[in-house]
């Protein structure tokens, strides 16, 4: 199999991170590094294990995303050469739960993070964002984007840290869940997060959940907010999903 | 064979076990009862041998002595009682009447006086045609077939009373009666007869004895035989009541009855110890089978020193479970190989999806239609998923993904879901703060919340349902309590079987394929924890997890 080295330059970030992803399969690695150029890393993508393995070692980058079957060497190999050498680069693995039989807690030794197969994109953003912030905490020089402890929309702020919510500065009581359903939406305010994603993201555990919890929770949770005096923050996309809607007649 | 048929489990009318008791008691009883049948009537003919022997006996006894007359009645007596006479045939009930040949009738004591001798034999002569007759006898005793009889002295002018009476008041008193004939005293007979040796031979044998016949009298409200035997002129009445011969015949059946109940309480309580010991292979074979659950396929039934019947069945089983192994092996690789296939196609799918409506204009139509086909994907995420959690806890082979993860938290936030899909159910919540455990968080919560939902589901019109977290001795524990019908014991295992459902009316009513108790159970093992049923009464069903806390 030719090996294919390809380079997406992303004129906005130089500075950004620098992410290679090994995956065999072009057209999830097509998906992947345009997701995570568009999140402002500078990524490059190699499809087999040994070429992988050259790349990760000497191109000097801060974190890999590295799936587990591949040409050539696996993922686990790579792995373990590179914590033999001495390499401590960030490396997130994508695995699946039937290819990982015994060697779970091996890979977990090595492995920074991991994420099971099939995911969402935004999902490996959100964790290679993760990761790298981990990794320099004290770095704020902007290469990634520090998510807010507290976010804003409208009259209504949310502190992440401390699981508050208030509206025009009163407190507002939320269940857990409905908490994260707006920590969720909030996320990326003005965003339409599709049912899909949500779904995925909180309710992960039940195989096969009603459909209808999300529309449940997404009832509570609006007439929690409009008795607090914050109605109409969470709009419907038909047919889409939900997002909240940014007023930008208000200070963020 | 149709699908009713299949999901039907048959409940036999009686037990197999019953039934063969029944059949061993009732051919054990059948037995008994012929057998002890034969036993009393040939008891019984021994019996009535016994008493015939002893009428013989008796009769040959009563021959003893000189024939022809008796000196008197005290000799009569002595006969009677000598170890060579009747006293010797062991009996008090036997009793003798003898006739000599003048024709007189010695009666012994103890014969009845409800029996009068006429009553079995022919007419006994008055005293007074006794006398005319004895008179005018040249010779007797040579006169055969003599009509008449002797009477005692003392009763000679009693011509009214009954000569038998007043001969039998006589024999009691003691008098003699004797002969005079031929100027013989009565002392030179009575001393020429004080010399005859007692044990003296007999000059008669049983051979010169003539047994005439043997009558059943009935006197006085009771049966009495009568022998009647013949020996050189002298005829012997043998007479017995059959009185003793009736309370023998009840001392048998006394004896008969209680030992015939016994040995049926014996044959009851052997059928039941036998049939029990050998339906035990079958109770045995049954619990194992039971034992074997779809998860449980590589086990067998242990073949013992059965009889040839079980090894047989025995075989028969096990070859089925090799074959149900096999087909259950494909399925479970299918499987895991379903879900591993599709996983890229997923991956590539969803990706694609993603990219598609990052490229798109928030207020795009087509944003609508990405976002169905993103929403099918993560359902086909979903069901790949299952399929995946199914094989895998089914073959026992799941893999974790331990993360420190927060369960106080995660309960609540599944008490919470559960709140939020079902409708009327009353939730207690008893949650420490603060308990962690590394453990799967997709798969842990699945076990939790599948738990949770078979609260939901079999609940009754009470609608409670309790959840307790609590962390103490090394355990961390998770109890679920819901309002319901009472699982039987019968059920508590099969409860984590797969694909077993409590009832027929939750088969239909719900979705649910009855796997949520076993993934649940599957999953916690994996985590070297225990699910089990804690309880289930009236009052409601309590599950709990265990965990060991991790050091």
């Amino acid at each position: 199999m030719p090996e294919t080295t390809r380079s997406i330059a992303n004129p906005e970030a130089v500075r950004a991170s620098r992410v290679l992803l090994i995956e065999d399969d072009e057209r999830i690695a097509d998906s992947v590094c345009e997701a995570l150029n568009h999140a402002g890393f500078q990524t490059e993508w190699v499809n087999t294990g040994d070429g992988g393995l050259e790349a990760a070692r000497t191109g000097g980058f801060d974190l890999l995303v590295l799936d587990i079957v591949l040409p050539g060497l696996d993922g686990f190999q790579i792995l373990g050469k590179l914590r033999e050498s001495g390499s401590s680069t960030l490396i997130l693995m994508l695995t699946s739960r039937d290819s990982l039989e015994d060697r779970v807690e091996g890979f977990r030794g090595g492995a920074d993070d991991y994420l099971t197969k099939p995911f969402f994109t935004e999902e490996l953003v959100v964790r290679v964002e993760a990761l790298l912030r981990r990794a320099s905490p004290s770095d704020s020089s902007g290469r990634i984007k520090n998510p807010a402890a507290s976010i804003h929309a409208g009259n209504l702020s949310l502190d992440r840290l401390r699981r508050e919510v208030k509206v025009e500065g009163r407190p507002v009581e939320l269940t857990l869940r409905e908490f994260d359903l707006l920590e969720y939406l909030m996320r990326a305010p003005g965003t339409v997060r599709p049912r899909a994603k949500i779904i995925k993201a909180l309710w992960n555990y039940g195989m096969s959940s009603q459909d209808n919890i999300l529309d449940v929770y997404i009832r509570r949770l609006r007439s929690r907010l409009s008795d607090a005096g914050a109605s109409d923050i969470i709009e419907t996309i038909r047919g889409v999903g939900y997002r909240v809607i940014v007023d930008d007649s208000k200070e963020g | 064979m149709n699908n009713e048929e299949r999901k039907r489990s048959f409940s036999g009318v009686v037990s197999f076990r019953t039934r063969l008791i029944g059949v061993f008691a009732f051919s054990i009883t059948v037995l008994i009862l012929v057998f002890s049948g034969i036993v009393y009537f040939q008891l019984n003919r021994l019996i009535l041998d016994e008493f015939d022997k002893m009428l013989h006996a008796a009769a040959a006894r009563g021959f003893t002595g000189p024939p022809g007359r008796f000196i008197s009645l005290r000799h009569f007596e002595h006969l009677l009682t000598s170890n060579s006479g009747i006293a010797r045939a062991g009996t008090e009930y036997i009793f003798l009447a003898r006739r000599d040949d003048t024709g007189r009738l010695f009666v012994s004591r103890n014969w009845p006086e409800e029996l009068h001798p006429s009553s079995f034999t022919e007419k006994v002569p008055t005293d007074q045609e006794w006398k005319q007759a004895l008179k005018s006898r040249k010779r007797p005793g040579v006169h055969e077939g003599w009509p008449g009889r002797m009477d005692s002295p003392q009763d000679r002018d009693d011509q009214n009373s009954s000569s038998f009476g007043s001969f039998r008041r006589g024999f009691r008193q003691g008098r003699g009666l004797f002969l005079e004939e031929d100027g013989l005293s009565s002392i030179d007979f009575g001393l020429s007869f004080r010399g005859y040796p007692e044990r003296g031979p007999d000059r008669r044998t049983e051979n010169h004895i003539l047994i005439q016949e043997k009558k059943t009298v009935s006197a006085g409200g009771e049966e009495w035989w009568i022998l009647e035997a013949r020996s050189a002129g002298d005829t012997l009445f043998v007479g017995l009541g059959t009185k003793p011969l009736e309370t023998r015949r009840k001392a048998l059946i006394q004896i008969f009855i209680p030992a015939y109940l016994t040995a049926l309480l014996l044959a009851l309580a052997t059928s039941v110890w036998l049939v029990s010991r050998a339906l035990r292979p079958i109770r045995v074979i049954t619990r194992e089978a039971e034992a074997i659950s779809t998860k449980g396929l590589k086990k067998r039934i242990a073949g013992r020193a059965y009889d040839k019947e079980f090894a047989h069945l025995i075989n028969t089983f096990n070859e089925m479970l090799s074959r149900l192994e096999e087909g259950f092996g494909r399925s479970e690789r299918f499987g895991a190989t379903v879900a591993h296939q599709l996983r890229t196609p997923l991956t590539v799918l969803s990706s694609q999806i993603e990219r598609e409506m990052l490229r798109e204009d928030p207020s795009s139509d087509r944003l609508t239609v990405l976002a169905g086909l993103l929403d099918e994907t993560d359902k086909l995420r979903r069901t790949t998923d299952q399929l995946l959690l199914l094989s895998r806890a089914e073959s026992g082979s799941l893999v974790l993904l331990r993360e420190n993860f927060s369960l106080s938290r995660e309960t609540e936030r599944l008490i919470e879901d559960l709140e939020a899909v079902s409708s009327g159910l009353r939730i207690r919540k008893d949650i420490s703060p603060d308990v962690y455990a590394r453990v799967d968080p997709v798969l842990f919560s699945n076990a939790v919340f599948n738990l949770l939902v078979n609260a939901e589901k079999h609940n009754d019109e009470r609608r409670e349902v309790s959840v307790r977290l609590d962390q103490r001795n090394g355990f961390i524990r998770l109890e679920v309590f819901n309002t319901g019908p009472v699982i039987t014991p019968e059920e508590a295992n099969r409860i984590f079987q797969y694909f077993y459902q409590q009832d027929q009316a939750h088969r239909e009513q719900k979705e649910g394929l009855g796997l949520g108790l076993p993934i649940a159970r599957e999953i916690v093992h994996a985590h070297g924890g225990e699910l089990e049923l804690v309880s289930s009464d009236s009052r409601g069903t309590t599950f709990a997890i265990e965990l060991p806390i991790e050091n």
